[in-house]
């Protein structure tokens, strides 16, 4: 950790209202400081560059049982990818599933500086907590399933608020997570008995409740407590054509949950592409994306990520067990179920994106659509739910697509003519700013995520800052193979104020922190919880109840984020 | 000398893990693996008594053991707990698959061997000179 | 006198935990809970100890026989380092960087036991379920090629057969069992049905039986009748929920990952008609974590060569009976394993021509063949880590006593050799 001097850069700071401006940046003891003298500080001549404050990714597989059932499962895809060590870095393999020394290597040298895992099962809680803590450099978090918990349904059904909201906070605390994760809610449950639901309001066999109560109930549980993030939500129907009705019908249905203070949004939908889809079948597939754009655009209590296609070879991993399957019945390709008692579920499948597959490009430009179609991008941030979409050194690509016109004319031009005739993608002649690209990577995501020092360059944020090599004053749009290659390979990444990548080198490779979320509970209701807990913990579970909360040994770094303003 | 041919399995046992457990140089641990399970009418065609010890052999090496008498054994197929002595019988032969072939090798099975049986200790020596 | 309770027991891949010890005098005097293999390892932890690091068999310090460990591994052109099952995740995760530093080839216990299982779930995948499921929801279960009662002992008591849950409060009752095997076990003694099949022709029984689920007629196959066999298929078609748990009898027998191919196939195609799973009987506490953190840091669950520097797999030619067998290794690192008792004989001849060092906790013919043996601190009992369950739930081990004076843990060890080595290299 040593002082640091950017000079000369162009930077962008949205959150600062900074936008393209030439400025220094300082950073002393690891946080962005006032003005100080050069003296023994280490000076970065950033002329001719982008600054931007460090990427945030809010949306990625990277850790635990799924990810790691992608990697046993794929050692193909691996030899596509082999990283050899050096100095300072581990050997390891990339492609779509990256082993963990690589994920943070990589990530790094693109400029991001911290990354979620979306989806944390609580009895894998550890598991995802050993991966993380062999993922250097980045700050993360991991986000705890909660859709198709049994103590969840058994809240909601009882109608009782309270041990609800205490289950909530308890839950993020044992398994040290930092958002309340949603999965097809009711729906893994049903696969649990090889069933899906049909929609938000099939009703929950055994709870009598529907994935519209258990949404809202989630949604305003969260805002009562007051947790840094909304709810993170994958809505039901993921991957039926004609599904966009369920996405818009799942938005409106919280729109009357208050947020809590501070924030205007009360649920997050995840990869919104996928669950975009309108036409009657996939043989009739067209873009619900400018439906849903036109209702997010006249609402202000929804966001929502990309989940961009990339037209590669990758491997689709979600805790939607039922789709999953389906995923397997209509490709053929090699299936790992996993299911979690009393909690989740998981499914993989490897799937290649084609270019000239109908379907594959209406779904490209379906995510591209949703963020050229949405006004604010305050609202809509770029993902390729990796590795769903695309493994996530593809941003770069996104990025020029979204910055770009004839970057995207150019890939639709190479791909099948369904994604000219069936969605609205070369109507549009919108290009993404460099300003805009700050928002939907990185002071948006923070913003949304409720992490304070991140995602900015004010004063007391953390000393996380990317440098790229392109000059935003002379950039065109028509030299976006340039621009690729900038945010593929940052000139510098900065880390708390360390320098771990230069000229897209590791550098450096120090543990980043671990965030979560820690929420009071009345002291009365937490003992009364944990003794209904115990109880059907020794009924149900195989593993006692002692045993369950992750311990502190798997957190050597670990920043707790405090929820405030809890409503009981 | 009697023979017969057999159908070889090896696996474990709950003496075996008790066994092991005490330790691999332990009276226990020994008793549970030094031994094969046969049919009864097998171990009569080879006109077993108790105190006989038998001969086990293909085409990996052979070794000399006591015997037991199993029911839930079909005639022609043998069980030897996982362990150094059933282990003189598996060969390295995986098959591209990293795998032996543990269960359902074939063994000849002589009766009233006269050869004495390896202590622990003598099979580690003769492993370690090749023999 | 003090009662520790919830503690997890470090045999096999049922990783109880509910396990309740009484310490007196930094030892074990009672254990409560335990099956009677779980019982002997509290009970007799102290008992055939490694007494001390050695060198030849001669009795060193630990830094001589460290230096000694440090000096064979860094002047081997490709060492072998094998084991891990029974320890815990920290240790494993310092016997790869170990191996990514030297060159050499890391592998672990699944080679001979559930290898086969990982190359059909990379060939085919793997529809499975943490064992709750089983408990709370199962109404027919299948042993194929297991036998818990002799290898899993209270699996049928926690997880299967027996346990009642949240649907199904009348437990073993409304539960039926069927044993697939070679021989009358005392499993299949237990179950309602018992399928006795001819040695090797687990893949053709698996074959058939998929074919009659999706309505096609079949002979007899295997030594099993086409009743019998038209009869599973349905009553697996019409089970609410229904499980396969297979062992080493799918996995060691002829056709090997073809097997468990053919099982993972079959238990696809039933969950076109209901809900159907299938669960590997992971023998040693440990060993699917070997698997999960040598899969999260390489890519690759066993069998990882690095000797160009960055992760390569390939079973069959980087597995350790192979690499032993060809002669293709010139060192072995042993740790938490005994591979001179389970290996074939012909392959520990080749072991014993090249130097081994063994990390282990009691004197074993592996330790007895090495060159240096390092003695350890119990996992589980003496130290603490992570252990994966069978079906993939980490738990906690528990340090209930100290080691003796001087005794490190595996991952303490394995850190020193570390040190020297990257000095050396």
């Amino acid at each position: 950790m040593s002082d640091i001097i950017i000079k000369g850069g162009v930077v962008f700071d949205p959150l600062n209202n900074v936008n393209g401006e030439l400025k220094e940046i300082y950073i002393k003891e690891g946080k962005v400081a006032e003005e100080f003298p050069e003296n023994k500080a280490k000076v970065i001549d950033a002329k001719g560059m982008t600054v931007m404050p460090g990427g945030v990714d809010l949306h990625s597989h990277i850790a635990g049982s799924k990810i790691n059932i992608g990697r046993l499962m794929r050692p193909e895809d691996h030899r596509k990818d082999p990283v050899p060590r050096s100095i300072n870095t581990r050997s390891g393999v990339g492609y779509s599933c990256p082993s963990t020394f690589v994920t943070g290597y990589r990530y790094a040298q693109m400029g991001y500086t911290t990354v979620m895992e979306a989806a944390m099962p609580p009895l894998g809680a550890r598991h995802v907590h050993e991966e993380l803590n062999d993922t250097p450099i980045i700050d993360k978090a991991a986000f705890t399933l909660f859709g198709n918990n049994y103590f969840v349904l058994k809240y909601i059904k009882e109608g009782d608020k309270d041990k609800l909201k205490a289950f909530i906070a308890w839950l993020l605390r044992a398994t040290r997570g930092y958002a309340v994760k949603i999965v097809n809610p009711g729906g893994v449950e049903h696969w649990k008995w090889g069933r899906n639901v049909e929609g938000l309001d099939t009703p929950i066999e055994n709870y009598e409740i529907t994935p519209r109560e258990v949404i809202t109930s989630l949604a305003e549980s969260n805002e009562e407590l007051g947790l840094p993030h909304t709810i993170h939500l994958h809505c039901n129907n993921l991957g039926v054509p004609g599904n966009y009705e369920t996405t818009i019908e799942t938005i409106d249905t919280v729109k009357g949950i208050k947020p809590k203070k501070g924030r205007e949004a009360s649920v997050h939908i995840v990869h919104c592409q996928f669950n975009a889809l309108d036409g009657e079948n996939w043989m009739k597939l067209k873009s619900g994306a400018s439906k849903i754009s036109k209702y997010v655009n006249g609402k202000s209590h929804v966001t929502l990520d990309l989940g961009q296609v990339i037209f590669t070879d990758t491997t689709t991993m979600t805790g939607d067990g039922p789709w999953q399957f389906r995923l397997w019945e209509l490709t053929g390709n090699k299936w790992v179920n996993s299911d979690v008692e009393m909690e989740a579920g998981a499914g993989v499948v490897p799937y290649t994106f084609k270019k000239n597959n109908p379907a594959n490009a209406i779904q490209w430009a379906i995510g591209l659509e949703l963020a050229l179609l949405i006004k604010d991008p305050w609202k809509v941030y770029m993902t390729t739910d990796h590795p769903n979409g695309g493994p996530f050194y593809y941003y770069p690509k996104v990025i020029s697509w979204l910055m770009s016109r004839k970057s995207r004319t150019e890939t639709m031009l190479e791909s099948n003519k369904s994604c000219i005739r069936k969605t609205t993608l070369d109507g549009s002649y919108r290009e993404y700013t460099f300003n805009d690209i700050a928002i939907v990577t990185r002071a948006a995501t923070a913003k949304v995520l409720g992490l304070v020092n991140k995602g900015h360059l004010g004063i007391g944020a953390d000393g996380d800052v990317s440098i790229y090599k392109i000059n935003p004053k002379t950039w065109r749009p028509s030299k976006f193979k340039e621009l690729e290659k900038a945010f593929s390979s940052a000139a510098y990444t900065i880390k708390n104020g360390d320098i771990v990548v230069k000229d897209g080198e590791v550098h450096s490779t120090s543990l980043g922190s671990t965030f979560w979320a820690d929420a009071e509970i009345p002291e009365g209701l937490e003992s009364e919880l944990v003794k209904e807990l115990e109880e059907d913990f020794s009924k149900y579970y195989t593993v006692n109840f002692r045993n369950y909360p992750v311990e502190e040994a798997y957190l050597p770094t670990q920043i707790p984020v405090e929820a405030k303003g809890g409503k009981w | 000398m009697k023979k017969i041919d057999v159908t070889l399995i090896s696996g474990r046992t709950t003496q075996q893990g008790v066994g092991l457990e005490e330790g691999k140089t332990s009276e226990a641990y020994t008793k549970s693996v030094d031994y094969i399970e046969l049919n009864s009418s097998d171990a009569e065609k080879l006109g077993l008594k108790e105190e006989y010890l038998v001969k086990v052999s293909n085409e990996n090496g052979s070794v000399v053991l006591k015997w037991k008498k199993t029911d839930g054994l079909d005639s022609g197929i043998a069980f030897i707990p996982y362990g150094p002595w059933a282990n003189q019988l598996f060969g390295y032969e995986t098959e591209s698959t990293g795998m032996p072939w543990f269960k359902g090798i074939p063994a000849l099975i002589e009766g009233e061997s006269k050869e004495n049986m390896l202590t622990l200790q003598e099979i580690v020596e003769s492993l370690r000179s090749g023999k | 006198m003090q009662i520790v309770t919830d503690i997890v027991c470090p045999f096999c891949g049922c990783l109880c935990d509910d396990l309740e010890a009484t310490i007196e005098n930094n030892h074990i005097s009672k254990i409560k809970n335990a099956c009677a293999i779980s019982r002997s390892k509290f009970l007799n932890h102290s008992k055939n100890r490694l007494n001390s690091p050695t060198i030849d068999g001669e009795k060193v310090s630990l830094e001589k026989a460290l230096d000694a460990a440090a000096d064979i591994l860094s002047t081997s052109r490709r060492p072998l380092i094998y084991g891990l099952s029974s320890t815990e995740c920290e240790a494993i995760g310092k016997a790869v960087e170990i191996s990514e530093l030297t060159g050499g080839v890391i592998d672990n216990t699944s080679s001979v036991c559930h290898g086969p299982t990982i190359l059909a779930l990379q060939q085919v995948g793997e529809s499975k379920t943490t064992l709750g499921e089983v408990k709370n929801r199962s109404d027919l279960i299948i042993f194929w090629g297991s036998n818990p009662t002799q290898a899993h002992l209270r699996h049928l008591l926690r997880y299967s057969g027996i346990s009642k849950g949240l649907y199904t409060s009348e437990g073993r009752k409304k539960r039926f069992i069927i044993a697939v095997d070679i021989r009358e076990t005392a499993t299949a003694k237990m179950a309602d049905q018992f399928i006795k099949i001819k040695p090797n022709k687990d893949f053709e029984l698996l074959q058939a039986l998929s074919a009659a689920v999706r309505g096609y007629e079949v002979p007899d196959v295997a030594g099993v009748s086409k009743d019998e066999i038209m009869e599973l298929a349905n009553r697996m078609k019409n089970a609410k929920f229904g499980i396969v748990f297979f062992g080493l009898g799918l996995t060691q027998s002829r056709g090997r990952h073809m097997n468990i191919d053919a099982a993972v196939m079959l238990v696809a195609e039933l969950n076109h008609h209901t809900k159907f799973l299938l669960t590997p009987m992971r023998g040693h506490y440990n060993v699917a974590g070997a698997n999960t953190v040598t899969t999260w840091q390489t890519g690759y669950p066993y069998a990882v060569d690095f000797s160009r520097g960055y992760p390569r797999y390939n079973p069959g030619e980087y597995t350790s009976i192979d690499l032993l067998a060809k002669g293709e290794v010139d060192a072995a690192l042993i740790i938490a394993s005994d591979p001179v008792s389970t290996f074939p004989a012909n392959v520990v001849r080749e072991l014993a021509k090249i130097p081994v060092i063994t990390l282990d906790h009691k004197i074993s013919p592996t330790t007895m063949l090495s060159k240096v043996a390092l003695p350890v601190a119990t996992a589980g009992i003496e130290g603490e880590g992570t252990a994966y369950r069978m079906d993939g739930v980490p738990l906690r081990l528990s340090k209930l006593l100290e080691p003796e004076e001087g005794v490190k843990t595996d991952a303490e060890l394995l850190d020193m050799i570390i040190e020297r080595i990257g000095g050396k290299r």
